[in-house]
């Protein structure tokens, strides 16, 4: 006996299928439970062994073509339909998304940023203090006396006080120092960033601005140490590496020796060009501990020595990012903080990852 | 402190051009604040010849003049009555910038005649305000001699910045004294100090009344009379000094005082010796004393003010200002001098109370050479006879306190071991030398005698500190600061959370701003009762220490709005201050959100940016900051600042980590804004207590194989029911087992009854060891409605 079937003929019928329905009828008629290869099969019994092998393994070699050519068929129809479907689907991609709000790391912060991870890669590590200060951590034990003409160059916002009447905002970062040295027994290494005040007020003085000091207390620290460290700094900072510096002797009370540190810059249509040029920046000032400060410290002065630095974040936001009005610092101008923020992914490290 | 290069050349022989002294200036530790070099900005102006000067054709008060110059013959309009033939003038020529006007020069024609160049006046070329006719100069000048030589203004201005410490270099020849000892040449000898006998007694003495520990106040004074002087005009060298470092000239005997002052550092004073009645007193002054100062003010002074007075009145202020009316006048015929010392703090003080500076203030304030009684005499003396005449009396002087010669000890390994650098004992020794210093020298000790005039000096550090900036800053050698010692942690777990908030909260879309930590006491007593004030604020409206930062970033609101900026997301991470602080302070991340923040966009959905909005941004940026969200508890805000019904503080344990919720509408009107606004606070440092772990320690995942399950329930609660506390409920009935709940839907309404809220809950259900049968989640099912019912008396919706 041989298939009342031709596989050709099958595989066409199914190919010519215009849709779903049809392909479910050839389906019916082949692989139903009464289609003709169930009945096929069930006629198996009746044949020899040799036949019943042949014949079985033809007819699920056709259930298995029969199978796949249905399948296909109908993805392809499935397929076919959607692309149908989706034709009258097309929406306008043009219009404009919801712009989620962007946030962004103010100027000072980024800056304060990247002090804290050069600093940090030379082993420093970073300490605070509080705002409102004793008058002796702000002035006495830095060597600054009162009505001393010191005390002149930093006019001092005083805080009304019921219980001890000498409390200032502090005018430096500098009682930091006062705190630590009070509190730990050198070595010391840190940098304070902070708020300080001072109660000026014009185009390039602020009520508030923001202050990095840096104090490095040990047994042989030396100038030079403190200038190395001073320029290893603002050339890692400022990205610069023939930085063009001077490194002059000044003045303050807490150090002895003194100095001051300019950079180089150029001016050109109203541009700022920091490291290279003729006229100078002052950028910081520094120098070695005054014995005086240690020994008001307790810090045995015979034994111990180091150095000291402070500068101005605003100025160094300002002349690492072009910022010329120091006031919009300040200020709470949303344009002005999304122009100058930065992305709060933009870590700025060497890597830039 | 200003001079001119000449003034310098008086005291130092040195063959170095402007730019070397300049440079050297800043390098030694005198830095410089300008310098004014007006033969740059002035070298087109030469002296010329009016050939001719005839009438304009058509201008009445006009003339024509031909000029010669330098560089040939032109033709200049000039309006000026003198102009004239024959005169000579000072000529600027085509494409000249003229300094009185600020107009660059060009050719023009004036009334049809042409005009090439300009005759000018003083005040065309700044120097004065006349301006009545153009400037003639004396015919010896010759043709093309430039106009800064003829007037003089050839000798550059230099003005630097002198610290505080250097009271010496307050005078043109503590300035040359450094120079020096720079190299930069010699220091000339000092004229001005020539002893010249008097030859009467002086009818005025010197008195003091200070007690003997008050003494030091006033260490001593001493004076001379001068009998029939002539007191006119100053020369012209002296004025045209005095001009160039921006004093008045006033009278030869004024003039001399200013002129000492800066050129020796030494202050002095002249007195009208016929207005004085009787000996001059230095004494404190009595209650209510005043004193006719010569800025004619009437000062009030207390009794801390030393004051000079004779049998009738006050003449003077100690060390600030003389008196007004025995001050020298053009009339004056006998004078009478004062050369006293005084305690620079007494007299700082004086100065403050009175707010009076003035230069003798500014050189006691920071110490003057304790010499300078007796040379400052002589200084006078040679000067005030030179262009005064008369006759002088001998000396008269207090006992003047004597001031110890201080010594120290120096090891000269010192330079070393503090400045980094090598520099031989020789060196040192001639470099102290060279600034004034006695040396005696044993091996690597130095004996070291403090001139009298560095009253700064008092320590090994600050003599490292004269050798180093004299050899020179720049010779300081470079070393290697990589510091190879263990890392270590490079921010406490309190900042580390300071700053690591910043970029946290920038990520969650806020834009970080920075304002005052001050603000103005009206709006700080809207939202605290709790206010530190500052004595001496800027202004009212930064008048006190902020006990919120919410008014400040508040502040952004109506700010922007002229912008058209209507909507904003801002934070600061700053401190803020309360008199129960520890500290006085603590710091806090403060956020605001307002507006529609997705912009007028057709597809966002029209709200304005509310409480579940910023409390999801606050979980967030909690949860990023390994805080354990779920465990927080919720309770009301005790303070002004939020919306009461609409607001809550979060604490876990006893520290309250934040507060979030809607502002306080009070608050916003006081501010002038007429909607909602919400906010959150995170108190940084309580947060320090999650950033102890390192960032490699991190959990084993547990890859749970079975089938979760959720189930839904929805529940009629009475309204007072909050939802977190459901939510902790049901999670408490078995941590492990169930997952998650949340809330998927509220429902207040007409529907149900009016107290009451219905609130839909999904649970997911995480099987420990195996698949839930039917049977285990049944059990679930019924121990949660169990719980929420009795718990919350509420009844299961079905």
């Amino acid at each position: 006996m041989s298939l009342s079937v031709d596989s050709v003929d099958i595989k066409k019928r199914i190919e010519d299928c215009k849709n779903l329905q049809e392909v479910e009828i050839i389906r019916l008629e082949y692989l139903g439970k009464k289609g003709l290869i169930s009945s096929e099969m069930k006629l198996l019994g009746k044949l020899s062994i040799n036949e019943r092998k042949l014949k079985g393994q033809e007819l699920n070699n056709l259930k298995t073509l029969v199978e796949e050519a249905i399948n296909i068929k109908k993805t392809k129809i499935e397929n076919s339909e959607i692309e149908k479907k989706l034709q009258n689907e097309s929406i306008d991609v043009t219009l404009p998304q919801v712009e989620t709000t962007r946030g962004k790391i103010h100027p000072i912060s980024q800056t304060i940023f990247s002090i804290i991870e050069i600093f940090g890669n030379l082993n420093y590590s970073v300490e605070s203090g509080p705002d409102i200060e004793s008058d002796f951590n702000n002035f006495s034990a830095l060597n600054i006396p009162p009505h001393h003409p010191a005390r002149e160059m930093q006019d001092t916002f005083y805080v009304k006080n019921i219980d001890d009447d000498d409390s200032v905002l502090r005018t430096h970062t500098s009682p930091v120092q006062v705190r630590t040295m009070l509190k730990t027994k050198p070595p010391i290494k840190i940098i304070v960033p902070g708020r300080t005040y001072r109660s000026d007020s014009d185009s390039t003085h602020t009520p508030m601005f923001h202050q990095v000091e840096g104090l490095v207390i040990n047994k042989d620290a030396t100038m030079a140490d403190l200038k190395s460290t001073l320029i290893a700094f603002l050339k890692e900072f400022f990205e610069i590496d023939n930085l063009k510096y001077r490194f002059r002797p000044s003045y303050f009370p807490f150090t002895e020796p003194s100095a001051e540190m300019d950079v180089a810059f150029t001016k050109k249509n109203n541009v700022l060009k920091i490291g290279e040029g003729d006229d100078w920046l002052e950028i910081l000032g520094c120098g070695m501990v005054n014995p005086k400060v240690l020994e008001n410290c307790n810090i045995d002065s015979s034994v111990y020595q180091g150095f000291a630095f402070g500068m101005g974040i605003e100025r160094l936001s300002m002349l690492k990012y072009g910022i010329t009005d120091m006031r919009g610092l300040f200020d709470l101008n949303i344009k002005w903080l999304e122009h100058y923020g930065f992305s709060p992914l933009d870590l700025r490290n060497r890597a830039e990852v | 402190m200003k001079f001119t290069l000449n003034w310098l050349k008086d005291h130092l022989e040195t063959s170095k051009d402007l730019d070397t002294i300049v440079e050297t200036l800043t390098n030694i530790g005198l830095e410089i604040e300008s310098v004014e070099d007006k033969s740059k900005s002035f070298n087109d102006f030469t002296v010329a010849e009016v050939l001719k000067a005839e009438q304009h054709p058509d201008a009445d008060r006009l003339k024509v003049c031909i000029v010669k110059t330098i560089d040939g013959t032109f033709q200049v309009v000039c309006g000026a009555p003198n102009a004239r033939t024959g005169m000579k003038g000072i000529f600027a020529p085509e494409n000249s910038f003229i300094p009185g006007t600020g107009i660059k020069l060009k050719k023009s024609k004036i009334r049809g005649v042409e005009s090439c160049g300009m005759l000018v006046s003083e005040k065309e070329m700044g120097i004065s305000d006349e301006h009545d006719g153009i400037i003639e100069v004396d015919t010896k000048h010759k043709l093309g001699q430039k106009f800064i030589e003829v007037f003089n203004l050839d000798d550059p201005v230099i003005e630097i910045n002198i610290t505080p410490n250097r009271g010496d270099c307050l005078s043109v020849r503590g300035i040359a004294r450094d120079l020096a000892a720079a190299g930069l040449g010699s220091l000339k000898e000092n004229t001005l100090i020539k002893s010249i006998p008097g030859t009467f007694e002086s009818p005025i003495k010197w008195k003091k009344t200070f007690s003997d520990d008050e003494e030091y106040l006033c260490p001593g004074v001493a004076g001379r009379y001068f009998k029939n002087v002539t007191n006119k005009e100053s020369p012209v060298w002296l004025q045209q000094r005095l001009k160039a470092i921006g004093l008045r000239p006033i009278s030869a005997l004024v003039d001399i005082t200013n002129y000492i002052t800066y050129d020796l550092g030494r202050p002095l004073h002249v007195y009208d010796a016929d207005k004085i009645d009787g000996n001059l007193t230095m004494r404190f002054a009595r209650a209510n004393e005043t004193c006719l100062t010569l800025d004619e003010e009437k000062r009030e002074c207390n009794s801390d003010m030393i004051v000079i007075a004779d049998n009738q009145k006050l003449h003077g202020i100690g060390g600030v200002m003389g008196g007004l009316d025995s001050g020298c006048s053009l009339d004056t015929k006998n004078v009478f001098l004062e050369v006293a010392l005084f305690d620079a703090i007494s007299v700082t003080k004086t100065g403050r109370q009175l707010k009076l500076q003035s230069d003798a203030r500014y050189r006691f304030e920071r110490g003057l050479d304790s010499t300078s009684i007796e040379w400052g005499v002589d200084a006078a003396t040679k000067m005030i006879t030179e262009l005064c005449g008369g006759e002088v009396s001998h000396s008269v002087q207090t006992k003047v306190l004597e001031n110890k010669k201080s010594k120290i000890i120096f090891n000269t390994s010192k330079v070393k071991s503090i400045g980094g650098l090598e520099i031989k004992n020789e060196k040192q020794k001639s470099i102290l030398e060279s600034l004034g210093f006695n040396v005696i020298e044993n091996n690597d000790i130095f004996e070291i005698t403090i001139p009298s005039f560095r009253p700064d000096i008092e320590g090994e550090a600050d003599i490292v500190e004269e050798i180093l900036r004299i050899y020179g800053f720049d010779q300081i050698p470079l070393t290697n600061v990589i510091d190879k010692d263990n890392k270590k942690n490079i921010l406490n777990p309190e900042l580390k959370s300071f700053y690591k908030i910043k970029r946290i909260i920038a990520n969650q879309g806020y834009l970080e701003a920075v304002t005052w930590s001050f603000m103005g006491s009206k709006t700080a007593k809207v939202v605290s009762t709790d206010i530190i004030e500052i004595k001496n604020p800027i202004s009212s409206d930064l008048s006190v220490m902020r006990p919120s930062n919410i008014p400040n970033l508040l502040n952004a609101i109506n700010l922007n709005k002229s912008k058209v900026i209507n909507c904003g997301k801002l934070f600061e991470v700053g401190p803020i201050f309360a008199s129960t602080l520890e500290d006085k302070q603590t710091n806090v991340a403060t956020a605001i959100g307002y507006g529609h923040i997705h912009g007028e966009n057709w597809n966002s959905l029209n709200k304005d940016f509310d409480v579940f909005d910023i409390k999801s941004d606050l979980m967030q940026i909690l949860k990023s900051l390994n805080v354990p969200v779920d465990n927080l508890i919720y309770e009301n805000i005790k303070n002004n600042v939020f919306h009461p019904g609409k607001s809550s503080l979060l604490r876990i344990g006893k520290n309250i980590l934040a507060n979030f919720g809607e502002l306080n509408p009070i608050l916003l009107k006081s501010l002038d804004i007429g909607h909602s606004v919400v906010a959150f606070e995170i108190f940084t440092d309580t947060l320090a207590q999650f950033l102890t772990k390192k960032t490699s320690t991190i959990s084993a995942f547990d890859n749970n194989p079975f089938q979760m399950v959720e189930r839904d329930f929805a529940f009629l609660f009475p309204k007072s029911v909050k939802a977190n506390d459901i939510i902790s409920k049901i999670k408490k009935i078995d941590k492990k087992i169930i997952n998650k709940v949340t809330i998927f839907d509220v429902y207040e309404g007409k529907k149900i009854k009016s107290d009451f809220k219905s609130i839909a809950i999904r649970v997911l259900l995480q099987p420990l060891e195996k698949t839930f049968s039917d049977e285990d989640i049944e059990n679930i099912s019924n121990q949660i409605i169990d719980t929420v019912v009795t718990g919350f008396t509420a009844s299961l919706r079905k």
